[in-house]
């Protein structure tokens, strides 16, 4: 047991308004004793705490190295990603919602507008015009957090229209397609 | 330095601020050194504190613009003076004594610079990284954002969101956030999840060396920080492990207050535990787990055990309002007892829910190995006495409730539980548990190693 580590000037029980630095003491008050663990209940204790060190030593001279090389080489991939907008809209783009439905939402529909967002029925005619099962299942809930200020409304009473692979035959009469590409709309219902 | 660190920064000093006069007012500082040392614990006690005040203001039908943010914080930093005043806090006077030159403070310095490195690493990814987790879109962010836009929780936008019963502290950090940038930018709050893990390193480190040698806190501190679902999850825009740090500094608190029973750590524990319960659902699980685990290695003494109860009870007493909110105005519930038919499902999946809850708790692949060490540490604690042994009790009871209420989660939730071992929450709630296991190592090893510095019982107060 001469290896133990002993307390030393850095550890112990502190309380306030000590600077931890030197006046050690135990909680009794005591100056600390430095008697060594002699049972062989307390060598057992000694040996499972210092091994519990050498796992975590070596857990972080091996690990450490990889987090941080993890962590820098993700911000190198990442820095391709530029502004606020960006940050959203690439992850929108990872859903499968194109990227310019998301610009010209943003841009187009006035902040604070009501809107509706308008699919095919079912997955498998979403799926039938090139619409992702992954963004047809979250497309509405990623363009209510995009969109806000604006609110999602039934198509009844949204003032605009955000469809994406939707008949638009029911409101071309009634509706001034302000946005079209990649299989997706947007438009200004009159009412 | 543009708008949105700029914004970031100036809230995060603001609840520098609030806690420093907060801690003021519960300890006062003797020296500078010992300030700077406690300014961890302060920022933790600033955002929780001034964060949980927020969530009231919310829940009264105000709102957080800047005027109201400053006057949260401002309260907060009022109420510490007073407490100070009256209470005759010292302030710093000298400088206080360094540190000696020695093998031990080589190592902790060593490892408090690994620990900076990563935490440099972090902070550079959470200036630039998307927006992450899809929880932190589906309802955390439109929820700050509906805050930020809307003036309030109000408006009916607000209760259309999903997990609209969920508790509000988050939203309200993050609307708050978006109040000091000026607009509500999603990914920018990733710095503020960055600021919780440095504010929480320091708290820690602070916390831990009341106890153990400062090279054995900042040795696990390091390894906190290279936990893979913590550097897979942190900076996403969610509540998981803002939960799992207010946790486990809630445990930290109440640890150090049976060693050294001083008022101010017992505040501390009061406060950490109230922002655990209001971050998410699971945090009253959490509280209560721990406050049991408490009850279960104090039962001999209830001067130690009652003001736990006593200050749990009343952390939670401040979720009550939110509670009435929501249920005063019909929201659906998200809790799983109200999802399934009761709080016993007759479908026979307890073992496979138990088997699963385990299966996620023990993998190397979410938490490395901090999990089992703990335990090995903990059940060697055991066979020994005095504080040490304490301490195995405390986390050994803790944990197996953690476990058990994670399977109660899975066991009511349902379903194939095969298929869940990504779906459900339980990957991000068993966070709480690896958390406490790595933080709480040194503190079940030291008396391993000096079992003479922890025989001696807790002094009087």
């Amino acid at each position: 047991l001469a290896g133990a580590p002993e307390p030393s000037d850095d550890g112990g029980i502190r309380r306030d308004g000590e600077s931890g630095a030197s006046e050690e003491a135990t909680l009794s008050g005591q100056a600390t004793t430095r008697a060594l663990p002699v049972s062989l209940a307390a060598r057992g204790r000694l040996a499972v705490g210092l091994a519990c060190v050498a796992v975590a030593v070596v857990a972080l001279v091996w690990k450490a190295p990889q987090v941080f090389n993890a962590l820098n080489a993700s911000v190198r991939a990442d820095s391709y990603v530029q502004g606020q907008e960006g940050r959203s809209l690439t992850v929108g783009d990872g859903l499968g919602i194109p990227y310019d439905l998301q610009v010209a939402a943003l841009t187009d529909i006035p902040k604070g507008s009501g809107y509706a967002v308008l699919l095919p029925p079912t997955a498998q005619a979403a799926a039938a015009r090139n619409i992702p099962s992954l963004a047809y299942g979250v497309v509405p809930a990623w363009l209510e957090y995009l969109l806000l200020p604006d609110t999602p409304a039934p198509p009844a009473a949204g003032r605009y229209l955000i469809c994406w692979g939707c008949n638009t035959a029911p409101w071309d009469s009634r509706t001034t397609w302000i946005w079209q590409g990649q299989g997706a709309s947007i438009g200004l219902v009159r009412r | 330095m543009g708008p949105v660190m700029q914004g970031l920064l100036e809230l995060n000093l603001l609840f520098l601020a609030a806690g420093l006069a907060l801690l003021w007012g519960l300890r006062g500082w003797q020296t500078w050194l010992d300030l700077l040392e406690t300014v961890g614990i302060a920022f933790l006690l600033g955002v929780t504190a001034s964060v949980l005040l927020a969530t009231l203001v919310l829940i009264l039908g105000g709102s957080l613009s800047t005027a109201v943010v400053l006057a949260v914080c401002g309260n907060v930093l009022l109420a510490g003076v007073v407490l100070g005043i009256v209470c005759r806090r010292p302030l710093p006077r000298t400088l206080g004594e360094l540190p000696g030159m020695s093998l031990a403070t080589i190592a902790a310095a060593l490892l408090s610079v690994v620990s900076a490195g990563i935490l440099v690493a972090f902070f550079r990814l959470a200036r630039i990284m998307p927006l992450g987790g899809a929880d932190s879109w589906q309802f955390w962010l439109p929820k700050s954002r509906a805050i930020f836009y809307f003036g309030g929780i109000d408006g009916a936008f607000f209760k259309t969101i999903a997990r609209p019963s969920y508790p509000l502290l988050v939203p309200a950090l993050q609307a708050m956030d978006f109040r000091l940038i000026g607009s509500a930018d999603g990914p920018a709050v990733a710095v503020q999840y960055w600021f919780l893990l440095a504010g929480f390193i320091l708290a820690a480190a602070a916390l831990l060396r009341r106890l153990v040698p400062a090279w054995l806190g900042w040795l696990f501190l390091a390894l906190v920080l290279v936990i893979p679902q913590l550097d897979q999850r942190l900076l996403n825009a969610q509540a998981d492990w803002t939960l799992d740090l207010l946790f486990v500094g809630s445990a930290l608190f109440a640890i150090c207050w049976l060693r050294t029973p001083e008022m101010w750590l017992l505040a501390c524990y009061g406060v950490m535990a109230a922002g655990t319960i209001a971050t998410k659902r699971e945090g009253t699980l959490f509280a209560v787990c721990l406050a049991a685990g408490i009850v279960l290695a104090t039962l001999r003494s209830w001067r130690m055990w009652l003001p736990i109860v006593g200050v749990t009870a009343a952390a939670y007493a401040l979720s009550i309002p939110w509670l009435l909110w929501w249920t005063s105005r019909h929201l659906v519930s998200d809790n799983p007892h109200e999802q399934a038919s009761g709080l016993v499902t007759p479908d026979g999946h307890l073992w496979p829910a138990l088997h699963l809850a385990l299966r996620i708790v023990f993998s190397y692949d979410f938490w490395l190995v901090f999990v089992p060490l703990a335990i090995v540490a903990a059940l060697a604690a055991l066979t020994g006495g005095g504080f040490g042994r304490k301490l195995a009790v405390i986390y050994l009871s803790t944990g197996l409730l953690l476990v058990a209420g994670f399977t109660w989660i899975l066991w009511i939730f349902g379903g194939t539980l095969d298929e869940q071992f990504q779906s459900t929450p339980i990957p991000r709630a068993a966070g709480s548990l690896a958390l406490l296991s790595t933080v709480l190592a040194p503190l079940l090893i030291a008396p391993l190693l000096w079992p003479d510095r922890y025989a001696a019982p807790p002094p009087a107060s």
